[in-house]
Formats: C-alpha cells, structure tokens, sequence
C-alpha cells in the first residue's frame, strides 16, 4: 500500500479535480450532436450579432483595426468570466450530496467547476486565433503572454467564485442578482466599444477592472498598439488591478474558508 | 497559487497528527460538542430576508454530541449504535472531517476512508466504465490505479457484459455491487461504514461479510454504525452507545447490545401506549420526625410516600415492578439509590413508603429521581428524573464523602434467600424476623397451593420471586437446583453477603452488626448452630400468627452447625444432592444459634412433615413413616433429653457437620 503515512485522505487532489472537471465537461456536452462546438457556437453567435449592430448602424468598427477579432476576443473573454462565475457560484450547492458524504477539501469543486469553462474559453481562443489568422493580423511569439493574462482572470474568477460559492448556500437570491450584475458588467466593460469613446472620467474607472484591463491587454498582444487603450494610459501603476485580482482571491479565500466548515450543514 | 493552499492545509493536518502521542491510538476524541441550528423559518430568499430582517431570527439548537470523549485502538473494529437521532451518523460525519465540532478535539492517525456511503458521487448519465473512474477518484485512487484494477472491479461487481451500459439503466442491486467493489479497492488504514449493508441481496451481502472479516484479520480499524445488532454482536471489538448525544456506555458488545435493547423499549411519548400508564402519584418527602419538608440533615432519612397508579397495564407484569429512587448532586453524580418491589395485584393504586438514609455528603443541593421498571426486562414504565429538590445539609465533624455509586440497589449489603412451600402460617413472622438483619429477600416459591406467595409479594423487603409452578416428586436434586437459582439471582444485586434461611428457622445473635462489622472481614461464611423444637406434653397448643421465636420450651440438645451465612464470592456454589449448604473456600467460622421449628408448629404440622418427607425423599421415607404419630416428644428424635432453650446451648451435642 502506498501512501500509508499520510494522513490526508485524498492525497491526490489534482486527480480529483480533472476528473470531476472532464466529467462535467462531458456531461454538458451529452447527447448532442455537435458537442462542443455549441460552446463555441454561441459566443460566435452572438458575436455575429453584436458584430451586425455594432459596424452597420453605429459604425463603431470604423475607427478600430481588425474589429471583428477586437470583438471576438471581448466576447468570448467575457463569456468565459460569466460561465467560470455562475457555475462557481453553484459548485457547492449543485454538489450537495458529494458534500454530505466524503471529505475532501471544498475548494477542490469550486476548482474543478471552472475548470470546465476555463477548458472551453482555451479552445475557444483557439478559434479566435484561427480567425484572426484568416483576418490578416499577424502576430509573433510574443502571443504567448495572453497565458499569463489567462492566468490572472483565472485566480480573479476564482477569488470572486469563493465568494459567490460561499454566500450563494445561504443567499440563493444571489444567483438572480449575479446575471443583473453581469449584464450590467458587460456594458461597463470596454467590450463592443472603444474606450475612447468613454470620457476620461469615467474610463479611468472602469479601467481600474481587472476584467477590463485583461480584455484590453490581451488585445494589445494579440491585435497590437492602436488596439485599445490600456490602465497605463491612465494610471501610472499598470499593475492596479492585478493588486485587485490577488485582494479579490485572499478575501475570497477568507470567506470560503470561513463557511465551508457547515457547507456539509447548510447544503 | 492554490496548490499551496494544499500544502499549507497539509501542513495543519501534520500537526494534528502529532498530537496522537500513543503510537496504538487510531482515533483520539476527546471533549467533542456539536450544536445544529435548526432555524424555524430558513431564511433563504430575498423577499424572507427583508420582510425578516428586524425580526431576529429564532432557531432551536440541537445538541447532536455533549462533551463525547473515546479512543479508539489501531486494529480495533468499533462500533457505534443508538436510537434514530442518538448522533451517531454526526459522530460518523465528525471523524470524517464532513462535519465540523463546535468544540472539542478529534485526532485521527493513518489513512481515513473519507466515504460513508457507497457510490458517491455515482452519475446515472454515465457509463458504468465512467463511473468507476468518477467514484474511484472520489475515494482517492488515482487513474493509474484504477486502470491496473479496472478489471478486478468490474468482476467483482459482476457487470463484465455492461462496462459501457449507462448506470441509470442498472437495477439498485447493480450499482449497488459496482459501489462496493469500487469502495474496497480504497486503501485506508481507518474505514468508517454507515450502515452499507442495508442493501444488495443475501449472496451479496455474505460477500460484504467476507470483506469485513478480511479487514478484521488485516488489522485494518473500522468503525462501523448500524442498527443490526447481529452484525455488530458478530464484527466489534467494542462499542459506542450513544442516547441523545451522550455516551451512555461504552464496553463490550454483548453489553452494549443488551443496553441498546433496553433504551429501545423506554416508552416514547406515545399516550396510547400501555405502559406509560402506570404513574406515580401524591409523592410527599417528609424527614424522620414527620414533617413535609425539602431540607434535610446528614444522618437523618428522606422517607417518600406516594400512590402508584397501574393504570391499564398488565396484571401480570404489575407483580414485577420495581420502584426506584435515587438522589443526585448537582453534578448528576448519583449518591445513593435503592429499589424496592411494587407487589400488589389485588388493587389498582397502592401507597408507598422508601425511605433513603442520608449518607454523609456535603452540604449542598440535592435531587431526586423516581422510575418503575420491570425488574425482570428492565423496561422502565414511569420515570421522573429530578423532579424535587432538596437542600442536604452537613452538620457532622465527619468529613464528606461523595460516593460515585452509579447503579441501582447500592446499599444492599445482605441479601437474604429462601425457599417457600406452603408456609401461609408462619412466612409473614419469618420475613418480618430476617428483615431485621437482611436488606433484601429473594425467596423461591416452589409450587406452593396456599396463599405463601400473595403474602411473600407484599412484603416490601422481598425484591424478587422465583416462581417454580410445577411440583416434582424426588426433591433432593430440585432442592439443590432451587437454591443455586436463588444464589444467581442474588449475585446481580451485588451484595456482599448472602444469607439462606428457611421458613421455620428463628435466629438469635446480632448477625447484621457482626457482618458490617471488621472483625468479620477475613471470614468467608459462618455457620449457625442449630437446634430443633419439641412439642413436650404441657406444650402441645398449635402456632397461631405471632411470634415463633421462643415458642417452645423444649429443645434436643443436639446441634447442627449449618452454614447459612457466606460472602458474595463468585466461587460459591450449590452442587450434589440435597445440598443445603453451597461449598465456600476460606475461612468459616460458627457463630450464632438458630431455633429450628420444622416439626413443633402443631402436631398437625408435625404429620404433614412425615408425610412430606416419606412421599418426596424416598431415601427417608421409611425414617419419617416411623415418625408418624409421634409429634409429642418426651426425648429427642435421637432420644436425648431436652432442655430448655440457654440448657440445650450448654449440653450440646454437634451432629453435624461430621467430622
């Protein structure tokens, strides 16, 4: 036997949580035919649409070069945010009967459930570079800097997900208001439009978001200078929001940690 | 990031780990409390929480775990039972780390199964080949593992032919099999087991059995809670009886399992139920002057007066309750208890008397308790825990003892024992007599046709009757057999002397100072020399309800030295035929003298004894025939002169014991 000085139970956390992920992956693609090209499917529809409104009527794309992918990556960026969060959110709660019966540590299903939508947002961004490919943006090694920032709103969504998770097994309202935050999220963030469409005032604000200065940076690498502007542009510390995103992940940490002692209880 | 999260948790874990110090010790509890909040309305949605939000919000607590403290030993398989919400699934779900305790410690060393149920995790949308993936992993196998034993499982399980079948399609016996087969591929040094077993066919289910006795030999702990009191007779090594949250005994299964069955048939509160009837009623508490009071003084006696109502149930078992009181401190400890026999069937309510002597505690104040049980099943039919207080106070120089006694019947020193056979006339004067120097009397009836069994069930001192229906001729091995039942009977009250009398015997000495006494510590029984009554030709009037003692005048000089008298020693025992005295290793001393009036009661007595003896102990029987007609005696049966009673004593001559 090995192993048997250990005194954790599951000492092999990582396995858990792809297995756990691979099978909620698995599970939401069941039974259709196409599988997971639905999880691209919709973002790419509604990117169509958004794409349709956006350049016709408003001609907002005019002034930005290769708006179509400027746009894609926004959407689908975003979408990964609002799917990490929501099944974050109910990792817990949809849980229930794993937490009653085995021990392992709590953390592990807030993990493994965005895990299941970080897989989806990296094959996702696959799609986006083979569009970009066929827009004509050409872009070097450099690329490869979109992980670090894949990374950063990783720990943010897992930091806000802690919380939500947390919360949502005594507030179960949460989950109504978290879709209304997230909606009003998606205007307030420099997605669809440029920010120097925004006065300074304002934009200051919002670049202050991690979201959006994840959004904004990866375009930059991916898209290049002109693309957008960036929290350098209005603060002299870039690295505002990343101080955000660890503060965010401690506090959620604290929280979760604080509560998952009586999710067996509560659940 | 996260994964230095694990380590940190790891980390505190280690810590835990070292504080097992005793390298034996699986599993350390100590002082663990567990408090669930059941709030009266849940909170849970926005329109709730602000309608509610100036209101505070009431919750009832629910102690599921008070202050529990145990260990558990490397290799031990334990066991946990209790009644639907004894905590015993809480107590489960706290060494699996499911639940949190409110306060206390739990130490845990080696690898836990982190399960309590089978097929966790289980998803019916997937195939049987996924799922033992899924399950596996939950339980902490890594995928390398389940690949090498994938197949193993499969077998076990007996599902070759439908690996890729979605589970939902499986019969509950299915997956139930799959579950198992999975779960015994888990390595842990501790498996807890919730009741698993409650599922899965008889074949199935001998497999489970096998897979227990091989965790058993391997030396694996386990701790396991149903409610089969077979399996846990069968599997525990020890076991947890858990009531309300509390320990309520912890030892061997046998008497965990006896203990369970008991709280099991406490009433609940069910009004309909029969023997919730039986009710104690008028209960008064007055001291030794008379007085109705709740202060009382070390030394003096609590005496407790009250009506028993039966109430609709049983005649039967009527005759079989014992009332109980015992008094607490305030700390719950029980100072002093005693019973004593409920007996009367021939009236719906009975007034009581118990009186309770005031052992030297200290001054404080003091509860007390009142039950009715059946003092065969033990079943309780009226309890009324801590109902009336009192103030005890301590004015004596001595200083306080508190004794721990824990168990009913504490202050019974002397048991005394007998066999009866219609002995209507003279069985009220010889119980009233020995009670004088016994706590308790336990009698045999054998077959008695008159009514010396109404008169020895309404004597309070009488604690317990053995009831022998049937009457068989050639009594010299039913003698024997009758009283090693008696002595059996006796050991459980736990005396620490016994003493056999028979109904005609009358004894004269101090026997009860003498026993309670120092000098008598190194003795281990006592013989009492006896001597036999003669109806003489002045003294011939028939006994009549009075006294027996000194109702002749005329005794043989011959002298029996009988031994009555012997120490609760587990060694003591009847044997052989006719034997009316048990064997007792060590010291025996005789003392004391006793007045036998077998054949002097009347002359009418004098010839039913012939014939009792002539017809039943057929090695006699041509002896007693001889006797008959003979009840007035001018010699002694060995033809010796009698004497009177201090003369007899002085000119005796011992017949017995031969040496």
């Amino acid at each position: 036997m090995k192993n048997n000085n250990k005194f954790n139970t599951n000492h092999n956390y990582w396995e858990l949580i792809k297995e756990l992920s691979f099978t909620d992956f698995k599970l939401k693609y069941e039974r259709s035919i196409l599988g997971y090209f639905w999880s691209l499917g919709k973002p790419l529809a509604y990117f169509m649409v958004l794409y349709v409104v956006f350049t016709s009527v408003f001609k907002l794309g005019d002034s930005i070069p290769h708006y179509p992918i400027y746009l894609l990556l926004g959407v689908v960026t975003f979408g990964f945010w609002a799917e990490a969060t929501s099944a974050a959110m109910q990792s817990i709660t949809s849980k229930g009967d794993l937490i009653r019966k085995v021990y392992f540590p709590r953390i592990i299903l807030v993990i493994s459930s965005t895990f299941t939508a970080l897989l989806t947002f990296v094959l996702n961004m696959f799609a986006v570079f083979v569009f970009a490919i066929i827009n004509g943006v050409n872009f070097n090694f450099g690329v490869l800097f979109i992980l670090l920032y894949i990374f950063e709103l990783y720990l943010f969504i897992l930091g806000v997900g802690l919380a939500l998770s947390s919360i949502f097994v005594k507030f179960r309202d949460l989950g109504h208001i978290w879709e209304v935050l997230n909606q009003i999220l998606f205007y307030a963030t420099p997605i669809i439009y440029p920010l120097s469409l925004v006065p300074i005032k304002y934009a200051k604000f919002q670049m202050l978001s991690p979201l959006a200065q994840v959004i904004s940076d990866m375009r930059i690498i991916l898209i290049g200078e002109g693309a957008t502007l960036t929290t350098n542009d209005f603060w002299c510390f870039s690295w505002l929001p990343m101080i955000i995103v660890l503060i965010t992940f401690i506090i959620g940490y604290i929280i979760f940690n604080k509560m998952s002692n009586s999710f067996a209880e509560d659940v | 990031m996260f994964f230095n999260i694990f380590s940190y948790k790891q980390k505190k874990e280690d810590i835990v780990k070292k504080d097992v110090n005793n390298k034996n010790l699986s599993i350390s509890v100590s002082h663990v409390s567990k408090i669930f909040k059941i709030p009266h309305e849940q909170r849970k949605t926005l329109k709730s929480f602000i309608f509610n939000l100036f209101k505070r919000n009431k919750y009832t607590e629910l102690k599921v775990a008070e202050d529990i403290s145990f260990n558990i030993n490397e290799g031990e398989f334990f066991g946990i039972i209790g009644r639907n919400g004894s905590g015993k699934s809480t107590m489960l779900k706290m060494l699996a780390k499911i639940y949190q305790p409110n306060s206390g410690k739990i130490s845990i060393k080696g690898r836990l199964s982190p399960f309590l149920e089978l097929g966790v995790g289980f998803n019916p949308e997937l195939s049987a080949h996924d799922n033992v993936y899924l399950n596996g992993t939950i339980l902490g196998l890594t995928r390398k593992e389940i690949d090498t034993k994938f197949n193993e499982i499969i077998e076990f399980a007996e599902l070759e032919e439908f690996v890729d079948h979605k589970l939902k399609n499986f019969s509950s016996g299915m997956q139930v099999r799959l579950a198992f087969s999975v779960a015994v591929q888990a390595h842990a040094d501790i498996v807890l087991i919730d009741e698993v077993l409650a599922v899965g066919d008889y074949n199935f289910q001998q497999k489970c059995f096998d897979k227990f006795r091989e965790l058993k030999q391997n030396g694996k702990t386990v701790v396991f809670v149903s409610h089969s009191m077979g399996n846990i007779e069968e599997f525990c090594d020890r076991v947890l009886l858990l009531d309300k949250g509390k320990i309520s005994f912890i030892g061997s299964p046998k008497e965990a399992v006896h203990k369970y069955n008991i709280l099991n048939i406490l009433p609940e509160k069910n009004k309909n139920d029969k023997k919730s009837t039986v009710s104690v009623n008028n209960l008064e508490f007055k001291n030794s002057k008379n007085e109705k009071t709740q202060e009382f003084l070390v030394g003096d006696d609590i005496i407790a007066s009250g009506k028993v109502d039966y109430g609709e149930s049983d005649v039967n078992i009527r005759s079989r309750l014992l009332l109980g009181v015992g008094l607490y401190d305030e700390k719950n400890n029980l100072i002093i208890a005693d019973s004593i026999r409920m007996i009367d069937e021939l009236f719906d309510t009975k007034k009581f008397y118990f009186k309770i002597s005031i052992p030297s505690i200290k001054t404080g104040i003091y509860q007390i308790s009142i039950s009715i049980r059946d003092l065969k099943s033990d079943e309780v039919y009226f309890e009324k825990f801590k109902s009336h207080k009192f103030y005890i106070q301590n004015i004596t120089k001595t200083p306080a003892i508190i004794s721990s006694g824990s168990f009913w019947h504490d202050n019974i020193e002397i048991i005394g024992l007998t066999r009866v056979r219609n002995e209507s006339l003279i069985i009220q004067d010889t119980i009233d007599h020995v009670s004088k120097f016994v706590d308790k009397i336990i009698v045999l009836n054998d077959a008695s046709t008159d009514d010396t069994l109404d008169k020895v069930y309404s004597h309070p001192k009488v604690i317990e009757v053995i009831n022998n229906k049937i009457w068989k001729k050639d009594r010299a091995v039913e003698e024997t057999e009758s009283r090693q039942l008696l002595l059996e009977a006796g050991r459980k009250y736990n005396p620490k002397w016994f003493f056999y009398f028979d109904a005609d015997e009358r004894f004269i000495g101090d026997i009860k100072k003498y026993l309670l006494s120092k000098e008598s510590l190194d003795i281990n029984g006592i013989r009492i020399s006896l001597f036999d009554a003669y109806i003489t030709t002045n003294d011939k009037s028939p006994y009549r309800n009075g006294k027996l003692l000194n109702f002749r005048q005329y005794f043989g000089p011959e002298r029996r030295d009988i031994l009555m008298i012997w120490r609760n020693n587990p060694s003591v025992k009847f044997s052989g035929i006719d034997a009316r005295e048990p064997f007792v290793d060590g010291k025996i001393i005789t003392k004391f003298f006793s007045q036998h009036y077998g054949k002097s009661i009347s002359i009418k007595q004098w010839e039913d004894t012939c014939d009792y003896y002539a017809n039943n102990f057929p090695m006699y029987s041509t002896k007693w025939l001889n006797r008959k007609g003979k009840a007035v005696h001018l010699k002694s049966d060995f033809n010796r002169t009698l004497y009177p009673w201090e003369s007899a004593i002085d000119n005796s001559i011992k017949i017995h014991p031969k040496k």
